[in-house]
């Protein structure tokens, strides 16, 4: 795994071009190699089936959001970048310097004792990513299924009820 | 080197060298009416962005929320045996939840393009 | 690595070759369903004539107009084209013979529709005219609809089986073939199959009378020639997994000689391809409601309560296999 690091170094940079662009094309673009690269790392590590569903998910249904959104703007923006300007731009500036301390600066041993899935003892741990997954997901920690479903349930009635209303104004 | 990524790296390289081969064989005359937007012959009315349905979005959303439902099945595909019955009721009470949101999409008839 | 390259060329100009006779075989016989004879001038039975489309096409003008994106236009076609083709990886012609033995492989190539999709926009969307942005939005809407159908239906058939590796998919079905006794799955994935794949009667987006060329106005050449190719490259694709999931593979009803299982494969491909080919010279074109309305009111909560049904019953009579 010699090419972890530059997937990394690459995602990052990806990353600041999404906002350092200033036609928003690019940037839907810039998002889009952020997804798949990050799916590339995952399967890098071992986890195939989370790097998968980040291909499944993200690139295939949240990109589309985007590039929906992104699809009534004009298109006369410049294809340049957009240089910072060191008066206004101070929170971005700090925000990029923050993530870099994060990333150099090792804070894990805050929660040394906490294993939330202490996978080495199960035994679905050497065979593949996606048993240990339901194993976990459907008995050990069910309730966070349940959760999800109703976080689901009302991402579903939103746009309903929205639309509705749209409707019956036209 | 994997196979799988040589594949994945050699594809587009033979694709990309026929494309070059088609740019640069044949000859290149551009016109400016050649290069004007189709409009079934005439000269164009209006841009072209204009707003669009909305439903077309909500079909997006609603694809991406049953999308997650299908990747939180795939592992229950694969660990059916072990968690037999129980796993079964709690996918169950999932699915039942879901389906209820779904009997409220059907029944307020919201897909009508 | 010279023996993979030399395994990765096996691969990719076969299934070149075969895209560019689909396109022969498609006129042809849908000249025959039509009583006519479809084009025989330019070989002994017409067979050169997707040659001489290619060459045609290759030496055609290449238009670019001015109000669209350059770059996007030149590069979506070959994303579309390499992400079909790239899709070929884990599919197997024999036991064991595939370019890579993933453990996820129909994980992979259900990823690899979902970035076609994506493909597919940035293709409509970059040539900027209103035709291909109406074509763009009315294609996603289908692709995108179908593709949870087909995603579904591939989880219902490996509730039995437990295992995504596409080999022991084939392998367990040396008792019986899925299509036996999941046979209602075999029609839904079969329609999906054809509206994921935009074949009449599903063919709104490049419905021929109606939006000129859809999605895919502004293109020329041979990036239309890419487009072109990519359509009938998923059709194959698609035939392909159904044959993996339904039909049993490579495997043969009574065995012959292990050799024979790459011609078996090909054999259920080129029916399924040739029910592709019938519907298309039997139906008539659906309206853009009556598409959406299909997938969404009819079929997905039938897939729904299938998955259910089927699950309880590996649950009930313990027909799980434990790998």
């Amino acid at each position: 795994m010699i090419i972890t690091p530059f997937i990394n170094i690459l995602i990052f940079i990806f990353g600041l071009l999404i906002f350092l662009f200033i036609n928003p094309i690019y940037s839907v673009l810039s998002l889009i190699s952020v997804f798949i690269l990050t799916g590339i790392l995952f399967i890098f590590y071992g986890l195939t089936f989370i790097g998968l569903s980040y291909f499944i998910i993200y690139v295939g249904a949240i990109s589309i959001l985007f590039i929906f959104a992104i699809m009534m703007l004009e298109t006369d923006f410049p294809s340049t970048i957009k240089y910072l300007d060191l008066k206004k731009d101070i929170p971005l500036i700090t925000g990029i310097l923050c993530i870099l301390i994060y990333y150099y600066l090792d804070l894990s041993y805050i929660n040394n004792n906490k294993n939330i899935i202490s996978g080495i003892n199960n035994i679905y741990f050497y065979s593949s990513n996606i048993k240990l997954i339901g194993y976990c997901l459907y008995t050990t920690h069910c309730l966070w299924l349940i959760l999800i479903s109703f976080i689901l349930l009302l991402a579903m009635i939103g746009p309903i009820i929205l639309c509705l209303k749209m409707n019956k104004n036209y | 080197m994997n196979s799988l990524i040589i594949f994945i790296i050699l594809t587009p390289c033979i694709l990309s060298l026929v494309l070059i081969i088609n740019l640069l064989l044949p000859i290149n005359k551009p016109d400016f009416s050649k290069l004007s937007p189709y409009e079934c012959g005439m000269d164009i009315i209006g841009s072209a962005r204009e707003k669009f349905n909305i439903l077309f979005y909500l079909v997006a959303i609603l694809f991406l929320i049953f999308d997650i439902e299908v990747i939180f099945l795939f592992p229950f595909a694969t660990i059916l045996y072990d968690i037999s019955v129980y796993g079964y009721w709690i996918v169950f009470f999932f699915l039942i939840i879901l389906t209820l949101g779904f009997i409220f999409e059907l029944s307020k008839d919201i897909l009508n393009f | 690595m010279l023996l993979s390259l030399i395994e990765i060329l096996l691969l990719i100009f076969p299934v070149l070759f075969a895209i560019a006779f689909l396109t022969l075989t498609e006129r042809k016989v849908m000249g025959s369903m039509q009583r006519r004879v479809g084009p025989n001038k330019v070989g002994i039975f017409g067979i050169l004539q997707p040659i001489a489309d290619g060459i045609k096409l290759l030496l055609k003008e290449t238009i670019i107009p001015y109000q669209s994106n350059k770059l996007l236009l030149i590069l979506a076609p070959l994303l579309i084209f390499t992400i079909n083709l790239i899709g070929w990886a884990p599919i197997p012609f024999s036991k064991g013979y595939q370019i890579s033995d993933m453990e996820l492989g129909i994980i992979y190539i259900l990823a690899i529709s979902s970035i076609g999709v994506v493909g597919i926009i940035l293709a409509g969307w970059s040539g900027n005219s209103k035709y291909s942005l109406m074509g763009c939005l009315r294609t996603t809407a289908q692709l995108v609809s179908y593709e949870l159908l087909l995603g579904l239906t591939i989880l219902t058939v490996i509730l039995i089986i437990n295992n995504f590796n596409i080999n022991n998919i084939i392998l367990f079905q040396q008792s019986i073939y899925f299509f036996i006794p999941l046979l209602p799955l075999f029609i839904i994935i079969f329609i999906s199959a054809i509206a994921e794949t935009n074949r009449p009667p599903f063919d709104l987006v490049e419905s021929e009378s109606e939006l000129v060329s859809g999605a895919f106005t502004e293109y020329s050449s041979f990036s239309f020639a890419l487009i072109f190719l990519g359509e009938y490259g998923a059709m194959i694709t698609m035939s392909t997994l159904i044959t993996i999931l339904f039909l049993g593979g490579y495997l043969q009803p009574f065995f012959i000689n292990s050799y024979f299982d790459s011609i078996s494969l090909g054999i259920k491909i080129c029916f399924l391809l040739f029910c592709f080919i019938w519907v298309r010279s039997t139906l008539p074109r659906v309206k853009f409601n009556q598409l959406i309305s299909l997938c969404w009111k009819s079929l997905f909560p039938l897939v729904l309560g299938l998955f259910i049904f089927v699950s309880s019953l590996v649950l009930i009579f313990n027909l799980t296999y434990i790998i």
